[in-house]
């Protein structure tokens, strides 16, 4: 079963038409600061956008000289807009923790904050939406690397990057977070641009085109967000693979042994030197807190450092851990899907079932063999390369929530910068899953129920909770 | 088939479901608005093992009542005890009456500092009888653990000023609350209802650094920068400021643009219900979700707006986890009180409740609330209604597109 190219591209336009209406809702539905930290982050960008009268001893007509100014500005904006609803998101988090600090910058922050101020949206609510649609405009674009990108991977008429936009447009939590005001947008498109990248590479072979913009993107998508990082050994890996041919080829075993030892020494300084461990853990963004234990010992391979924290929290007789460590991964998993607000707005448990029987089945269609793997090297390679993405995305996820940072949740929006090989990964199992002759009712009937159940994440629940109206 | 003809399958297929879906929903039944609720601090009580029960009274402001939502907490557990939530009629001839005022909006207005030389007081009128004590929302956490706060209960007559002394309550520091309500207890007055009092706050041994807080609101908020709500003041008294210059006498100060009120609350035995269970629902053990609002239904209950009822919840055999209620151990409803196996207890447990209302009616205040305050287009009930039209119609698109066959 097959698509046309024109056939293509009407679907992936109306997808994305459909991702712009679900954006809309969302970015209607959810009040302000309806998702994670969407205050602080507003009023960062804020700074942003006045820092220069700021810096000049200057105030705009509505606000004061000082970063509490700015603050206050929208927290009077949020209070206005609130009035009537039955609760507040958080009322006493809205002074709390707000005021912005010049030192938090991120290229989001930047990026809108000159655009409101060159736009001239002083209106505090006004520029509220603004970003929120803006930030809509980066999911669709998401949506569409997504789309162009498994086109690489798959023969010109494959539904597959079809099926990979529609996993992507019809996530509610994606849709929910495109739609509110979050540097995870910017940082989604960044790795999102990145695998495009790799996929054209990996598709349309070596270039000095490709490998540039590989490069680039990988540059661009670390700039915007640390943990980006991620993606650097996939570089390493892919380079290693093409290259196993012309370099490695007849090595000898002293050559694989000086590989060997290399990574082992190269491990262990990460594991046991804490300057190192710090560098490194600095690096890739997460806190380095706990690497500054004063209890740390500087003797290589002594006591300290990871392994410490590895030691303290990796604990496997403790029924504890693995209690804690089902908890993260369910967490994960439903607001991987659908969890709304901060962390309390979920459908109830059974709404998510359909969803993940859906997921569950492209999953399990990945680990079939691959039949013939001559008749689809580019996608079988894509396939192995997506796992590893992946898998280190989410490795990355759980590493830093279960050592680094034990009292946090592993939330699914730290998974979207992966979005790519995700979407890419299923749809490719799914349709392979199933005999040529059902594919396209099955996967029509997958859309359909991937749809739906974004139908009951947004009026079953997220309404529901927010205005307290069971219609 | 053609791929028109298989389009419009799917928008006939796909229109059906969303018919269904909508009946679900929307249609279903009468339409519920949420009107009173006690948000979670996602505290445990223990557990509802048999022959536990935990329970709060309410008052139900709205319509017919209809639903009372309890969160819950099952640990991660995915099956749960089903539970039983019994719904019981007080008689409580009061139950509109401010009989605990409450704190308004979410912040305060001024934080006054009790030390020596600086007492304060505040007039109320007492709603019912055996008043048993006053809580202030203080901070104490710059007073020193052995100093002395004293509390005096004055009766309040307008020819003579003070009036009669009523009741004294001396508290250290160290065995109040840090920051929160703190009770200041005596022995009940039998006869307090529709009575006028005025307590008075001081401190004999407390220097300037070493305040003893206490919250009150303004009237009129003086920054219009500042970011809380405003407030309203006590119908029933007012704030009185002493002289420093002249104690220990107090002296009432008649108007004052920017003073408003104390925050305080009032100590009165809990009314517990005495009439038979009206409503009794039960809910599965597998549909009770873990740490969120857990959906009781049942029949409206015709003539219950106003009313005062309670809720008193147990877990039934079964399969799974024993559920824990979620609370706050600090008093924070005013209406009502929690109440562990039949016992009144501080604290609130966290709930909410629905009552009827007529569904264009329920239609109108959500595009009001989805719609209100935003700019342009965004929230307008028409646009949302055609989206989700909108949305059907792109979907069957993408879905005749996908099942269009080609070789």
């Amino acid at each position: 079963m097959s698509m046309t190219g024109a056939g293509r591209q009407w679907a992936l336009l109306a997808l994305l038409a459909l991702f712009a209406a679900r954006g809309w809702i969302y970015a209607s539905v959810l009040p302000l600061n309806g998702m994670p930290d969407e205050l602080e982050h507003m009023a960062q960008l804020r700074l942003v956008q006045y820092q220069s009268l700021l810096d000049q001893g200057q105030h705009h007509p509505s606000l004061g000289v000082g970063t509490w100014d700015v603050a206050a500005d929208l927290a009077r904006a949020f209070n206005r807009a609130t009035v009537g609803t039955p609760q507040p998101e958080r009322p006493y988090g809205v002074a709390a923790g707000m005021t912005p600090h010049s030192r938090r910058s991120s290229v989001y922050y930047t990026a809108l904050g000159r655009l409101l101020g060159w736009i001239g949206v002083n209106d505090p609510l006004t520029a509220w939406y603004a970003c929120r649609l803006v930030s809509l405009g980066m999911g669709l674009a998401v949506i569409g690397l997504v789309f162009s990108g498994a086109s690489f991977l798959c023969p010109p008429k494959s539904p597959v990057p079809l099926l990979a936009a529609a996993l992507a447009g019809l996530i509610p939590q994606f849709a929910a977070l495109a739609a509110s005001v979050s540097p995870e947008n910017l940082a989604a498109l960044a790795a999102a641009l990145f695998f495009w990248w790799a996929a054209r590479l990996l598709g349309r072979g070596i270039s000095l085109l490709n490998i540039v913009g590989c490069g680039l993107a990988l540059i661009a998508a670390v700039l915007v967000k640390k943990t980006a990082l991620f993606l650097s050994p996939l570089i390493i890996v892919g380079l290693a693979a093409r290259l196993k041919g012309r370099f490695f080829r007849g090595r000898s075993g002293l050559f694989w042994g000086g590989v060997a030892a290399a990574s082992l020494l190269g491990i262990s300084l990460i594991l046991f030197y804490p300057p190192l461990a710090n560098r490194v853990a600095r690096i890739i963004g997460l806190g380095f807190y706990r690497t500054y234990d004063p209890r740390f010992d500087w003797t290589l391979f002594g006591q300290p450092g990871l392994w410490e924290i590895i030691h303290d929290q990796i604990r496997l007789t403790d029924p504890g851990f693995w209690f804690h460590l089902k908890s993260l991964t369910v967490i994960f998993l439903k607001s991987l899907w659908a969890y709304f607000g901060q962390m309390e707005v979920t459908p109830d448990w059974y709404w998510y079932l359909p969803a993940g029987l859906v997921l569950l089945a492209g999953a399990v269609g990945c680990l079939r063999p691959a039949a013939g793997v001559g008749d689809d090297p580019v996608g079988h390679r894509a396939t192995i390369y997506s796992a590893l993405a992946v898998g280190l995305a989410g490795g990355l996820i759980f590493i830093r929530h279960v050592l680094l940072f034990p009292g946090t949740l592993a939330q699914g929006r730290f998974l979207f910068p992966a979005l790519v090989p995700v979407c890419f990964l299923w749809a490719r199992g799914f349709w392979r899953l199933w005999p040529d002759r059902v594919r396209g009712p099955v996967a029509a009937g997958a859309i359909g129920v991937l749809w739906l159940s974004d139908q009951v994440a947004v009026w079953g629940a997220a309404v529901e909770w927010f205005y307290r109206i069971s219609p | 088939m053609s791929v028109t003809g298989r389009t419009i399958i799917g928008l006939i297929v796909g229109l059906a479901l969303s018919l269904g879906l909508g009946w679900l929903f929307l249609l279903s039944g009468p339409a519920l608005e949420c009107r009173e609720e006690q948000p979670s601090w996602k505290y445990h009580l223990g557990a509802l093992v048999p022959g536990q029960t935990a329970g709060q009274t309410i008052i139900n402001r709205g319509g017919d009542l209809a639903r009372v939502d309890v969160r819950l907490g099952t640990f991660g557990w995915p099956l749960a005890k089903p539970v039983r939530l019994d719904l019981i009629p007080v008689d409580d001839p009061l139950p509109e009456q401010r009989y605990r005022p409450m704190a308004a909006g979410h912040g305060v207005g001024w934080s006054f500092r009790i030390y020596r030389g600086q007492p304060m007081g505040q007039t109320f009128v007492a709603h019912r009888p055996d008043l048993k004590g006053i809580y202030l929302l203080i901070n104490s956490t710059w007073t020193p653990p052995e100093a002395v706060v004293t509390l005096k209960l004055w009766q309040d007559e307008l020819a003579v000023f003070p009036g009669k002394l009523l009741r004294t309550v001396k508290l250290k520091a160290k065995d109040m609350v840090q920051r929160g309500f703190q009770l200041f207890p005596f022995e009940p007055i039998v006869d307090s209802a529709g009575q006028r009092y005025l307590f008075t706050v001081e401190a004999d041994d407390i220097g300037p650094g070493q305040a003893l807080r206490a919250q009150f609101l303004t009237e009129r908020w003086q920054y219009e920068t500042w970011p809380y709500k405003r407030a309203f003041s006590y119908p029933d008294g007012q704030c009185v400021l002493p002289f420093s210059e002249m104690p220990p006498e107090i002296y009432k100060i008649a108007t004052n643009s920017w003073l408003g009120d104390i925050i305080f609350r009032l100590a009165y035995p809990p009314v517990m219900p005495t009439e038979p269970v009206v409503r009794s629902v039960s809910k599965p053990g597998w549909r009770i979700t873990d740490n969120d609002f857990n959906a009781f239904t049942f029949k409206p209950i015709p003539g219950s707006q106003g009313k005062a009822y309670y809720f008193r919840l147990r877990a039934e055999p079964g399969w799974g986890i024993a559920p824990t209620p979620m609370a706050d151990p600090v008093d924070r409803y005013p209406y009502g009180c929690l109440t562990i196996n039949g016992v009144p207890s501080h604290g609130s447990m966290s709930f909410r409740t629905y009552h009827t209302a007529p569904q264009e009616q329920a239609w109108e205040l959500l595009g009001k609330r989805i719609g209100g305050n935003k700019p342009g287009w965004l929230g307008r009930p028409k646009v949302l209604l055609g989206l989700v039209v909108g949305q059907l119609v792109l979907l069957g698109l993408v879905l005749g597109l996908l099942l269009r066959r080609r070789p």
